[in-house]
């Protein structure tokens, strides 16, 4: 019953893709009646539309019900081409031309949903199921007569059963407009004899014969009948029903050597009928049926008696099926340039089953290894031939099946005890030659299908080779490491002996040097625990000259990839290495600078006109500071940082090579490599130099980096590069702004150096400073007198509020905060008179980078004197008032009044005349208020003499200079 | 031009390869392989020197400090004490040391019955120091150092930081609103210039020792004797050796080890200064608890190349497992 079903289904199957065909043939129909309506209204001489039938255009596609021109069925193709076919002979009196309904058929594509489900329901399904219906009907009926009759005369019953529907057949078949009914009608009839001849030997209810011979013989009788009438049908679909037919009953039948032989005479008959015609259906419906018949007789005789001879015998049977079904499409009429995707499938699907007949037999002895290769020596000598023909899908697939057969014997080596990376690499360089064949016969599939077939089996390699690594003995990483250098090698050489794009010039297998890089990285990997294994990676230096000059981007990007992975192997495992003496290290580490280097040198690229040296420049840079960070690190951990500072500079000095500024600007990437070791230093020195409190001798090593780093740093910002290039973001941006970095890491050594206590002088030392280099300097340093003046306001604010209450444990003078917090006053006095008189923060340049503090400094330079002064003061009346008694605090303030009276003269400023003149005011206000009051007697005499003789000093001055004031 | 930066950077490799040269003939070692809690001891002075200067312009004083550290000594003296002759020795000691404060603060020091080695400051100059400590140290000098480096924080004004609005609000009769700004702040201030001011405590009680008889290399001497203590010697042994931006900022101090190698080299190098200087230890007078100024003994004087806490300063930086032992010890002094 399953069989039935099937079979069923595969009828459904094929009828709805006849409908498809025929939908399509009837839309083409419609389309050609509608351009001979529009020729024939031309000449408004209204003609009869031509009918359905008389329409010279054949249907294509043969697998469809419409009668035979002929006896038995439709005309083959062949004959709608005019070849000359033999005329099947048959003892039926000729069938009438089915000439479908007389009425011209509506277009379908004009009809509604529902119309169309009807017509096709009318005209196709209703015999389909009638033929089923009539089937189960048939079923019922044989168990109705299992309850009431003999076994004997049940089979009677189903057999005249189907000698009704014969006759129906007979009736029905000289009427055209029921021959299709009387066809399925026959078919069933078939059918139902097929089921009673094989029920009346092996079904309990339908047995009534006992001698098995017996029982075969009429089986073998009504298959004869089966495959006579799908003969005589005419067309494949009814031979191919009759064919699964006679399978699926001899799939029921006991699973013996005659069974099998008599399924593959039904099979081989079924694929005879196609060397007679172009069925490619049929034959794809037999050679499957087949194949599920043997699959169903294999598993079962497996679990019988042990069957003396059973693998010969099947792989006779199956290689006569396989062979007499693969021969088929060796023929003239199959001819053609073109893909046809129908015959390709079957073909393909043939030696599959084939292949597989194959396997089930030679399962467990090696020697199937040979039976395969035989196979895929034959497919391809059978492709060649389909070549010669020329039958081009057939080439393809038989090449494929080729390589299919190649690639299971290499597979099936492993019975040999062969490893599985022996298999890998042979498939690898199976695929590449596969591939290289390909290409010289401008195969492009055969080609991509070896490609890939090789790029698969390489990333298995690679595969197997890593995750293998850590449980193999050094035998097992050399033959990994031997098979991957072997691959990588076929691949780059094949590449570039293979040919030749012709739109580039570039080699043929693009994809694969990619895979090549990771394989030569995983050779590495393998024999990285040879000691100077370091040194094979040079072999790969020539290939960087190689690309080079065959200008090859794909073996370029192999060697990028190679580059990229050797490193990252050698970086992950020579540096935490600390056991090796820095000497052989270097020596470790050399070949890795060499290819690095070879890396930058060949890397011009012809097409573009420019080198492209980064990615060596970098891994170089890497390289060393990786190099200096682990040797450095092994003696001292402050060593690193110095190292980095001084390859900082090396890296500046050679951007300033003229050579290497043309070289694919290289000098723009050893400048980022340059400002990379820089913060790289500077990373190091915050985390390992600062908390050091080493010292050579009596000099504190971190005070020597910090001196080092700051003329370094210092080195950098007077760094002029030319005006070459219009976007030179190093010019433009990064370099200017080492003079705020140089400043920014003196500010944070002198805040790490010095106790608090000295903070004040530290700032005004800065100020200083910057206001002589950007007084002498100018130009491009200009902007540091601003910053003279940050420096300036953060002295102020410390004497202001810090200075007052910062304590130190001593008693001597010379210790006490508010000394320096004088000394600082005292400096910014002079230090505002020169920002003022000589007008520094005019004329100030910023950087494109800095460009953002412009317009704040120009603020600044409008009210110089005010901007300068009076922080200074405010912060001097409140450091006076937090540090010194109350009772002579308003002498000190008339000092200040005084102070900032003569800035008024020197600097013809009246308002800070104004300002003294009111801080005077307020003080003798004060002088009345407060210390008449509260200061002792002596105390306040001198207040009074003091405050009296700087009023004086002031009338002094006034009467003396009052030609310099505005107002005066 | 081009010869002046020729000469320059010849000057610039002469020096960094002479440099690295001299360090990789010396193998000069770091206490720890890497830390950022010095970095941002130095970036927290900005923000320390900003919150002295708040400080400095609300209108609270020392007068008020030293009210507010009354209370907290009443609050004290009323609680359990240590052993009489302890507390007795250890105020002599820091009535000494107070000689050379500014504030205008009663300096007292009560001894806690604990044996966990500690000490703290507290506002108005009241400091607590556990008996755990007094056993933990190895002389009177380093213990006149753990002293002066508590006085530094009162004296520096760290205490009167962290309660300055509860002082200000109590003037204004609304303490909980200053424990809730102060606690406030504290959260996210604190941690950003803690070091900084422990740092500050430190140099002051460097400072404060140069000015006593006594040996000035205790400072790192002390840091040394706390790893006596067993219970801190697991930690040593499992902390972090390397930095870590987030742990770094967080800690309060500054990793022992890194305070310890500091005063050390700064004691030794006054001893190379003062070769002819001696100074006091005080090992025994810290185990009879008689202070130098009551008994001081012949015995006791150090020389240069003599001496626990000299001898410590003569040698060498320490080297990674030494400073391993001491490591991330940190305490509240």
């Amino acid at each position: 019953m399953l069989l039935l079903f099937l079979a069923l289904a595969v009828l459904v199957m094929v009828q709805l893709h006849a409908l498809r065909q025929q939908n399509r043939a009837l839309a083409r129909r419609v389309s050609l009646l509608e351009t001979a309506l529009d020729k024939d209204q031309q000449p408004a001489a209204a003609e009869p539309v031509p009918s359905v039938a008389a329409s010279p255009e054949p249907v294509e596609d043969e697998f469809t019900f419409e009668a035979d021109a002929g006896p038995g069925g439709a005309p083959a193709p062949s004959q709608r081409r005019g070849r000359v076919q033999p005329e099947p002979q048959a003892s039926l009196p000729p069938l009438p031309r089915y000439t479908g309904p007389s009425p011209p058929p509506v277009p379908l594509a004009t009809l509604g949903w529902w119309k169309k489900l009807e017509r096709q329901f009318l005209e196709n399904w209703t015999g389909i199921l009638g033929a089923v219906i009539m089937v189960m009907g048939a079923a019922f009926l044989g168990g109705y007569a299992y309850l009431q009759m003999r076994p004997f005369h049940r089979f009677l019953l189903l057999a005249a059963f189907a000698g009704l529907l014969m006759g129906l057949f007979a009736f029905l078949r000289t009427r055209p407009k029921w021959l299709k009914l009387a066809l399925w009608l026959r078919s069933s009839a078939a059918a139902i004899l097929l089921f009673a001849c094989l029920g009346a030997g092996g079904f309990p209810a339908l047995q009534w014969i006992t001698d098995p011979f017996a029982a075969l013989a009429l089986l073998c009788a009504a298959i004869a009948v089966n495959l006579a009438l799908g003969v005589v049908g005419g067309r494949q679909a009814i031979a191919a029903i009759h064919v699964l037919l006679s399978l699926a009953a001899l799939a029921a039948a006991p699973a013996t050597y005659t069974t099998l032989v008599i399924a593959a005479v039904a099979t081989l008959f079924g694929i005879a009928l196609t060397y007679r015609e172009r069925w490619d259906y049929h034959l794809l419906l037999t050679v499957s049926s087949f194949f599920l018949f043997h699959l169903s007789w294999y598993v079962r005789t497996l679990r019988g008696v042990e069957m003396p001879g059973r693998p010969m015998f099947g792989l006779a049977v199956v290689t006569a099926v396989g062979i007499s079904a693969a021969l088929v499409h060796y023929r003239q009429v199959y001819q053609s340039r073109r893909f046809e995707a129908l015959p390709f499938v079957g073909h393909l699907l043939n030696w599959l089953y084939f292949g597989f007949g194959l396997l089930c037999y030679a399962q467990g002895t090696p020697w199937k290894t040979a039976f395969l290769a035989g196979g895929g020596v034959l497919a391809f000598g059978l492709a060649r031939y389909a070549k010669r023909l020329p039958v081009r899908w057939l080439y393809l697939t038989d090449t494929l099946v080729a390589k299919l057969l190649l690639v299971l014997a290499l597979v099936s080596l492993r019975q040999w005890q062969v490893g599985y990376e022996v298999i890998c690499a042979l498939t690898v360089l199976a695929g590449l030659l596969f591939a290289v064949l390909a290409k010289v016969e401008e195969e492009d599939l055969l080609f991509r299908v070896g490609t890939w077939l090789a790029q698969v089996a390489g990333l298995l390699l690679i595969l197997l080779a890593c995750l293998g690594w850590y449980g193999a003995d050094a035998p097992q990483r050399s033959s990994y490491a031997l098979w991957l250098g072997l691959c990588a090698v076929a691949g780059t050489v094949l590449h570039r002996a293979g040919g030749r794009h012709e739109a580039d010039g570039q080699g043929i297998l693009p994809g694969m040097q990619l895979l090549a890089g990771a394989m030569a990285v995983a050779a590495y990997v393998q024999l990285q625990q040879l000691p100077w294994a370091e040194y094979g990676l040079l072999l790969a230096l020539p290939l960087f000259a190689w690309r080079q000059r065959n200008q090859d981007d794909a073996l370029g990007r192999g060697l990028l990839l190679f580059l990229l992975g050797v490193h990252a192997v050698l970086w992950a495992r020579l540096f935490p290495d600390a056991g090796l003496a820095w000497g052989l290290k270097v020596l470790h580490v050399l070949p890795l600078l060499l290819l690095s280097a070879g890396a930058a040198s060949w890397s011009w690229h012809r097409v573009r006109k420019r080198a492209y040296p980064l990615v060596g420049i970098y891994l170089l840079a890497g390289d060393l500071l990786l190099l200096s960070y682990d040797l450095g690190r092994a003696y001292s951990p402050l060593i690193p940082g110095v190292v980095w500072l001084l390859l900082s500079l090396a890296a500046l000095e050679l951007s300033a090579l003229p050579r290497l500024r043309r070289w694919g600007q290289a000098d723009h990437h050893l400048l980022n490599v340059g400002h990379a070791y820089v913060v790289a230093f500077l990373v190091r020195y915050f985390m390992v130099h600062v908390p050091s409190e080493a010292y050579l001798g009596t000099v504190p090593v971190r005070l020597v980096v910090e001196v080092l780093a700051l003329a370094t740093l210092l080195y950098w910002a007077f760094q002029r590069r030319p005006a070459a290039e219009a976007r030179d973001l190093h010019r433009t941006h990064l370099l200017p702004l080492y003079a705020e970095a140089s400043l920014l890491l003196a500010v944070f050594v002198c805040l790490l150096e010095l106790g608090e206590f000295w903070y004040p002088l530290c700032w005004m030392g800065l100020a200083y400073l910057c206001l002589a280099a950007g007084w002498l300097l100018r130009g491009a340093f200009s902007r540091l007198r601003v910053y003279a003046l940050l420096f300036s306001w953060a002295a102020a604010f410390h004497v202001a509020f810090l200075s007052s209450s910062y304590v130190v444990p001593s008693f001597d003078w010379y210790r006490q905060a508010w000394v320096v917090a004088t000394l600082a006053i005292l400096l910014q006095l002079p230090f505002g008179y020169l920002l003022c008189t000589r007008k520094l923060l005019q004329d100030v340049r910023w950087p494109v980078s800095l460009q953002l503090l412009a317009r704040p400094a120009n603020l600044l330079s409008l009210q110089v004197g005010a901007w300068v002064f009076y922080p200074l003061f405010a912060a001097v009346a409140v450091f006076l008032y937090w540090t010194f008694d109350q009772t002579i605090l308003t002498l000190l303030w008339v000092v200040e009044a005084f102070v900032i009276f003569a800035f008024s003269l020197l600097l013809r400023a009246d308002h800070f005349r104004y300002v003294a003149l009111t801080v005077i005011g307020f003080c003798l206000l004060r002088l009345v208020f407060y210390d008449l009051s509260h200061a002792g007697t002596l105390a306040r005499a001198l207040v009074f003499l003091g405050v009296g003789v700087v009023m004086l000093l002031i009338h002094a001055l006034f009467n003396q200079f009052k030609g310099r004031l505005s107002d005066g | 031009m081009a010869r002046w930066r020729l000469l320059l950077l010849l000057a610039l490799f002469a020096l960094g390869g002479s440099l690295a040269v001299q360090l990789a003939r010396q193998r000069v070692q770091t206490p720890l392989e890497s830390t950022l809690t010095r970095t941002y001891q130095v970036l927290g002075r900005p923000v320390q020197s900003l919150d002295r200067a708040f400080s400095r312009i609300i209108p609270i004083d020392s007068l008020d400090e030293k009210e507010f550290g009354e209370a907290i000594a009443a609050r004290y003296a009323s609680a359990k004490q240590g052993d009489a002759a302890s507390s007795l020795y250890l105020q002599e000691l820091v009535d000494k040391l107070a000689v050379f404060a500014k504030k205008p603060f009663n300096y007292r020091v009560f001894l806690l019955p604990t044996e966990v080695p500690n000490a703290c400051a507290l506002p108005g100059g009241v400091m607590l120091v556990t008996e755990g400590l007094l056993e933990a140290l190895g002389s009177e000098a380093e213990l006149v150092a753990v002293l002066a480096h508590e006085m530094g924080h009162i004296e520096r004004g760290h205490c009167l930081a962290a309660v300055k609005y509860q002082v200000l609000f109590q003037k204004l009769k609304a303490p909980s609103l200053g424990k809730l700004a102060d606690f406030a702040v504290g959260v996210m201030l604190r941690h950003a210039f803690s070091k900084t001011q422990e740092n500050e405590a430190d140099d002051y009680a460097f400072a404060l020792l140069l000015q006593t008889p006594y040996d000035p290399a205790a400072v790192g001497a002390a840091f040394v004797s706390l790893q006596a203590y067993p219970g801190r010697s697991r930690r040593a042994q499992s902390g972090p050796r390397h930095a870590d931006p987030v742990r770094d900022y967080f800690m309060t101090h500054p990793q022992l080890v890194l305070r310890q190698e500091k005063y050390a080299q700064q004691g030794h190098l006054w001893w190379r200064q003062h070769p002819t200087a001696k100074r006091y230890g005080g090992v025994t007078n810290l185990q009879r608890r008689e202070s130098f100024y009551s008994r001081p003994l012949s015995t006791e004087w150090r020389h240069r190349g003599t001496g626990r806490g000299n001898g410590q300063s003569e040698k060498k930086p320490l080297t990674w497992t030494q400073a391993e032992r001491i490591r991330s010890m940190n305490n509240s002094f």
